[in-house]
């Protein structure tokens, strides 16, 4: 291939140290000529290579210990199977070459087209009454979205805390030490596959730092206060700490679908909860229906600390996804609750994971899923409980919603205890939305596509009270949209 | 003790294979073939899946390496007979009451295969053969049954025992037949610890209906044994079978166990127990397969499990058929370093509708070093259904303790009282000539606590 030639040219051209020159994008990622930029990430970014991690870390100017922990992350991802677990008829159809891994954010509204969005996103975007710079950012197509100046004071506000909040990229420039001491030690690259593939070509995410004693769990931090390009992107990386008695709200993604031309998403998401610290951790995925998203999620959490997950996950074409807890020390806790939405053509294949390793500590997962004429929606979850870690509670409860005969519903809970004094609870229920219920809200004079989608709305209702209520209203309005022409 | 301790008198219709063992008829050299070729084709089963997460499945390879076992039944030569004593089995054989049974088989690995059936069962029409004679008279039944589900590809290990296989047990109630008492099997394992095959085909034909009590017993305290066993169990449209196995095996012992039900009938019905007390390391897979319509099928599990035992239960719950209804409670109970693992699947197939599935798996550890690892799973391809499971694991409620110390029970009474109230609902489901015994190995683990 004389792509590859070219390619392998530009590469070596590159100057050792050339870009952590400025702070805004036009400086920093605008180093290269606009041609020079085109040949190497239009020609020379699809598929996967030692080639393209290097360029990658180069482009980023990383210091070596990141660049190394690339590479070998990258040799584990060769070495490691695909998982012959879940969908395996749809992991085997991804083509892992066929896929940029890094696209400058320059680039990338070049990229996009508005016209290229598909209609069905652009009418949801609509009809959840999302205004147009906004729609534009979830499609895509602008790479800065306006709202930036608005969360200014916010920041500075944050700032004066302590607290650092930054994309990961920055992160990595501003805090190399704080970033060093815990990047990766949460999900190391051989934890998976897929972690590895993230460890190898991250780009973006979020890095929240909060220290001692600071309290920021009142107003959620939002992915979008930091906005820009990169915060959508396909190998995100996120970073949250909490310190001592620290506590922090965090919420990512968004109800409106996300249309992107990449075909696969992994990001990684590690969180870690020091002693007395509070951390919870909201988001909604709603990816658009061609998306694999294959998401790694992990927190630990020390003495007496909280860890919670909320995950919703309505979109993609595959999603796989289990957040995890690991209790490390004595009294902690964690919350995880997940609604999972399958149309047809989709997989939602999500869970939890919760690990207890200390005395006294204790857990709750609650997961409602809905399976809609052909949708799959699975339930696939692990407690384990290891030997001393007297005094665990565990409940978990799983509940499936059937809508069609030809949905699919499917629970896989693994619980391996090893520790007799414990309390361990699990529940499953699979059935349809129930007759005597409609027959109860159509005799009031509900309409009976009203009446289902109440039932649907007050079956999620545990995860939906949990969320901030502009979320839960466009989440309800969603809900409404996937249900419009159900025959149930 | 030997095997004539029942009082045959009772017992007609002996059907013993001489010594010598016959070889397998030819009719099955096609089957076992194949078997034997699946068997060596197959790689090991994938430990990154659940079925055998827990239980390493190389233990299961056979080892004998005698090439002599080539068409199934030859024992080796020199295979000792079954010397020392088995208390379990002398026990259960002298319980055995014929009074209350309709026909039994003493299947004594290193002698023979001796079954023997009441007049009145004989009577009513029930057939109960050592598998390679049937051939002659049940070839049409046999070809239509045997090894059709739990066969060269169902799995490795079950590809072994199809080829290996030694004289199998055939029951069958041809259609209309309905023998209330039990059928009891008895058998015991060989006093060499060269592996086994038990094999057995139970065939219920319409509106027929059958009880059997399977048991397995090692040849006595020391022998570390190896079986490989599989069964199959049809039953036609509005039969009704229930089929009760209860294994104690020594301590030493492995053993490898297949199970399937087939409700190939519309409103046929089926109960499966499963009672394990022994063997060092025991994997067990059981299910109904509900392919007609209308079928309803109970599965009850009790394991009991102490020292370093090992136990890996996989149950299953396979609804092909519409309207059909089916529960199932599994209660593993641990003392000292016993391991316990239990999966469990319902299934629903795509447009099988109406289905109700419901599905139990409580744990209880005794003390501290047992481990429960517990995988329910439901697999649901269709809207019209009801479907729970429940899973709980923990040591016994100190609330109940404290209330039956406050009413001046010791402590370790207690303990006992409370761990009978939890099995006790299982063991009532049992019939009353297996019943017994069960209650004793219950006893026998909570004499040393």
């Amino acid at each position: 291939m004389s792509d590859k030639a070219q390619n392998t040219q530009t590469a070596t051209e590159l100057p050792p140290d050339p870009m952590i020159k400025g702070d805004d994008y036009a400086e920093k990622y605008g180093f290269y000529s606009a041609e020079a930029a085109k040949n190497y990430f239009l020609k020379g970014g699809k598929g996967l290579s030692h080639e393209v991690v290097e360029n990658i870390s180069r482009i980023k100017g990383e210091p070596q210990w990141m660049n190394d922990f690339r590479h070998k992350s990258l040799d584990i991802f060769l070495s490691k199977p695909m998982p012959n677990w879940g969908d395996t008829k749809l992991m085997g159809e991804l083509d892992f070459q066929n896929i940029y891994y890094y696209i400058k954010p320059t680039e990338k509204s070049a990229q996009d087209n508005w016209d290229d969005v598909p209609d069905y996103i652009k009418n949801t975007f609509d009809k959840l009454g999302i205004p147009e710079a906004e729609q534009k950012f979830l499609g895509g197509v602008s790479a800065q979205f306006e709202s930036e100046v608005v969360y200014h004071s916010l920041k500075e506000d944050l700032a004066k805390k302590g607290v650092i909040f930054l994309d990961m990229d920055e992160a990595l420039k501003q805090h190399p030490d704080l970033v060093k001491k815990y990047f990766s030690t949460v999900i190391p690259p051989s934890d998976n596959k897929f972690a590895a593939l993230n460890s190898a070509v991250w780009s973006g995410g979020s890095f929240i730092y909060v220290p001692k004693g600071v309290d920021v769990g009142a107003a959620p931090l939002q992915a979008y206060f930091r906005i820009n390009a990169e915060n959508m992107g396909q190998f995100e990386r996120t970073l949250i700490i909490a310190d001592e008695g620290a506590r922090v709200h965090y919420i990512e993604g968004c109800t409106a679908p996300i249309w992107s031309s990449d075909s696969l998403h992994s990001a990684v998401v590690e969180v870690i909860a020091h002693d007395s610290a509070y951390i919870r951790y909201t988001t909604i995925q709603n990816w658009a229906n061609n998306i694999y998203n294959l998401v790694t999620k992990r927190a630990v959490a020390k003495k007496n600390a909280t860890v919670e997950w909320v995950d919703g996950n309505l979109g993609s074409k595959l999603t796989m996804k289990f957040p995890c807890v690991y209790l490390a020390e004595e009294g902690a806790k964690a919350e995880i609750l997940s609604v999972a939405f399958a149309g047809t053509g989709q997989h939602q294949d999500a869970g939890a994971k919760v690990i207890h390793v200390a005395k006294n500590t204790s857990s709750r997962i609650t997961s409602k899923s809905i399976s809609k004429d052909k949708g799959i929606a699975s339930y696939r979850g692990m407690v384990k409980v290891y030997k001393g870690a007297e005094g665990s509670k565990v409940s978990v409860e799983c509940d499936a919603l059937l809508i069609g005969s030809e949905a699919r519903s499917d629970t896989y809970p693994t619980m391996e205890i090893h520790e007799d004094n414990v309390k361990i609870e699990h529940e499953a229920r699979v059935s349809k939305v129930s007759e005597e219920q409609l027959f109860y809200l159509t005799s009031r004079g509900i309409s009976e596509d009203d009446a289902r989608l109440l039932i649907v709305n007050g079956f999620i209702e545990p995860f939906t009270k949990e969320l901030p209520m502009e979320y839960a209203v466009e989440l309800n309005r969603l809900i409404e949209l996937e249900m419009t022409g159900s025959v149930g | 003790m030997s095997d004539t301790t029942i009082d045959t008198a009772l017992l007609k219709q002996v059907t013993q294979l001489p010594e010598s063992r016959n070889k397998q008829q030819d009719s099955f050299a096609e089957l076992q073939n194949n078997a034997r070729a699946k068997y060596k084709a197959e790689g090991l089963p994938d430990r990154t899946l659940h079925l055998w997460r827990y239980t390493d499945p190389s233990q299961f390879l056979y080892s004998d390496g005698s090439e002599s076992h080539q068409n199934g039944s030859a024992i080796p030569a020199n295979a000792p007979i079954a010397s020392g004593v088995s208390p379990a089995y002398d026990t259960a054989l002298e319980q055995l009451n014929a009074g209350e049974l309709s026909a039994v088989a003493l299947d004594n690995a290193d002698v023979s295969l001796r079954i023997e059936l009441t007049p009145v069962a004989i009577k009513a029409g029930l057939v109960a053969l050592p598998l390679s004679l049937a051939g002659a008279d049940y070839s049409d039944i046999l070809k239509r049954h045997l090894a059709t589900e739990v066969g060269a590809d169902f799995g490795k290990f079950e590809a072994l025992n199809t080829t290996l296989w030694e004289d199998g047990i055939f029951i069958y109630a041809p259609d209309n037949v309905r023998i209330e008492e039990p059928i009891h099997l008895l058998r015991r394992g060989s006093a060499s610890s060269r592996w086994t095959f038990p094999r057995t085909l139970i065939v219920v034909g319409e509106n027929s209906k059958l009880t059997v009590v399977d048991e397995y017993y090692s040849a006595n305290e020391t022998v570390a044994g190896k079986s490989n066993a599989v069964v199959e169990v049809f039953g036609h449209a509005n039969s009704e079978v229930e089929y009760f196995v209860l294994q104690r095996n020594n301590a030493k012992t492995l053993s490898h166990y297949t199970e399937r039900t087939i409700l190939v009938g519309d409103t046929s019905k089926s109960m499966l127990v499963a009672a394990s007390f022994g063997s060092k390391t025991h994997k067990a897979n059981l299910g109904t397969i509900m392919q007609g319509r209308q079928t309803k099928s109970l599965q009850y599990g009790l394991v009991f499990g102490s020292d370093k035992q090992s136990f890996d239960h996989h149950t299953e719950h396979i609804n092909r058929g519409a309207n059909g209804y089916s529960d199932l409670d599994f209660k593993v109970v641990l003392k000292d370093k016993a391991h316990s693992t239990y999966t469990g699947l319902i299934r629903v197939d795509e447009n099988i509708k109406n289905c109700e599935a419901y599905q139990s798996n409580r744990n209880l550890l005794l003390n501290r070093g047992t481990k429960a690892e517990s995988i329910p799973e439901l697999e649901i391809l269709c809207d019209e259904v009801v479907c729970t499971h429940g899973a709980t694991v923990g040591p016994i409620d100190e609330m109940q303790v404290f209330y039956l110390l406050s009413r001046g029970i010791p402590r370790t009474d207690a303990v006992r009282m409370i761990v009978r109230g939890h099995v006790e609902p299982t063991l009532k489901i049992l019939p009353e000539s297996l019943q017994p015994r069960v209650r004793s190995y219950v006893d026998e683990r909570l004499a040393t606590l």
